[in-house]
């Protein structure tokens, strides 16, 4: 095998927490970004949504759904990474449809929490294969979607 | 391990970019997507009225969401090659409504900016730093468009 076999684990993992970082918190102020407008990114949009705002139903969902999925995801795809082999029943991601204040300030340091597990989970990997690549660039794609769909819902509200 | 096998990363990446635009049908399931929701799935079965309408808070057509993605697909696609041009990223939210023959060709634009770029992935001989980023780019870029497209979809 020669050098073009391989790619830099440096270069793979920055570029993972780059658009991981901009999905989840924005791209940081004069800096370029890869897919989103600025001081767009998960937790920015969460925050400036109130529990009754993101428990209104938009054609058949709420914010807090979708909220709660992308979060259920997040937990589940950081314990494959794991070692998890057991099967999910991803039906359970979507138990939440409303929330309360409560509810929703606790949703939100969860997605918070979840989002340092996966920073965390990524940092400890000392072999990147196949697998924890593939989870690794869905839990971007996963992320990326239901943001699409929380801001567009975030819209008509 | 200070390096990765290439191979693991693009297989990874080329089976989530055909979910995200072809769609996957596997016993193995899908990762991130539900069945038949991919993006060529997706406007299938809309027709150039529908992709024009502009509906809800956001006010943006299907027909845009289209022609911003294929504008993103292009710039990247090119930005992969080493072609640095500039872009006017206003420029990709110029179409706002279609006729039909304006959305058969929307379509088949689109199809072929993916064609591009699945090529350029497969010409790539060295994975590095921005060519990566690139790919991450594509891939997130159009999830969040997708999930856009199919809110609206709801809609028209």
């Amino acid at each position: 095998m020669n050098d073009n076999n391989y790619i830099s684990k440096e270069d793979f993992l920055k570029d993972v927490l780059v658009i991981l970082r901009e999905t989840f918190e924005g791209s940081p102020e004069g800096q370029g970004s890869a897919y989103l407008d600025h001081g767009i990114g998960v937790l920015p949009t969460i925050d400036k949504l109130s529990a009754e705002q993101v428990s209104r139903e938009i054609n058949g969902i709420t914010i807090a759904a979708h909220t709660e999925h992308a979060k259920f995801y997040l937990d589940r795809i950081t314990e494959f990474m794991k070692g998890r082999t057991e099967k999910v029943n991803w039906e359970q991601s979507w138990l939440i449809e409303t929330v309360n204040d409560e509810e929703w300030n606790a949703l939100r340091d969860a997605v918070r929490k979840s989002y340092d597990n996966v920073l965390r989970s990524f940092a400890e990997i000392e072999t990147w294969n196949q697998d924890n690549i593939g989870d690794a660039v869905a839990i971007v794609a996963h992320t990326a979607y239901h943001l699409g769909a929380i801001r567009h819902i975030a819209k008509g509200l | 391990m200070k390096t990765i096998n290439q191979e693991d990363f693009t297989k990874s990446l080329a089976a989530l970019l055909k979910e995200t635009f072809e769609s996957t049908n596997t016993a193995f399931g899908t990762m991130y997507l539900d069945q038949n929701t991919g993006l060529f799935a997706t406007l299938e079965n809309i027709n150039a009225e529908q992709a024009s309408r502009a509906v809800g808070g956001a006010g943006t057509t299907i027909a845009a969401h289209c022609e911003h993605v294929r504008f993103y697909l292009d710039f990247l696609n090119n930005y992969m090659k080493e072609d640095f041009k500039m872009a006017d990223w206003k420029d990709s939210w110029k179409v706002s409504t279609v006729t039909d023959a304006e959305w058969t060709a929307l379509c088949g634009q689109l199809h072929k900016a993916y064609q591009n770029v699945t090529d350029t992935f497969e010409e790539v001989e060295t994975w590095n730093d921005f060519k990566i980023s690139g790919a991450m780019g594509i891939l997130a870029h159009t999830a969040y468009h997708l999930s856009a497209i199919r809110q609206i979809l709801k809609m028209v």
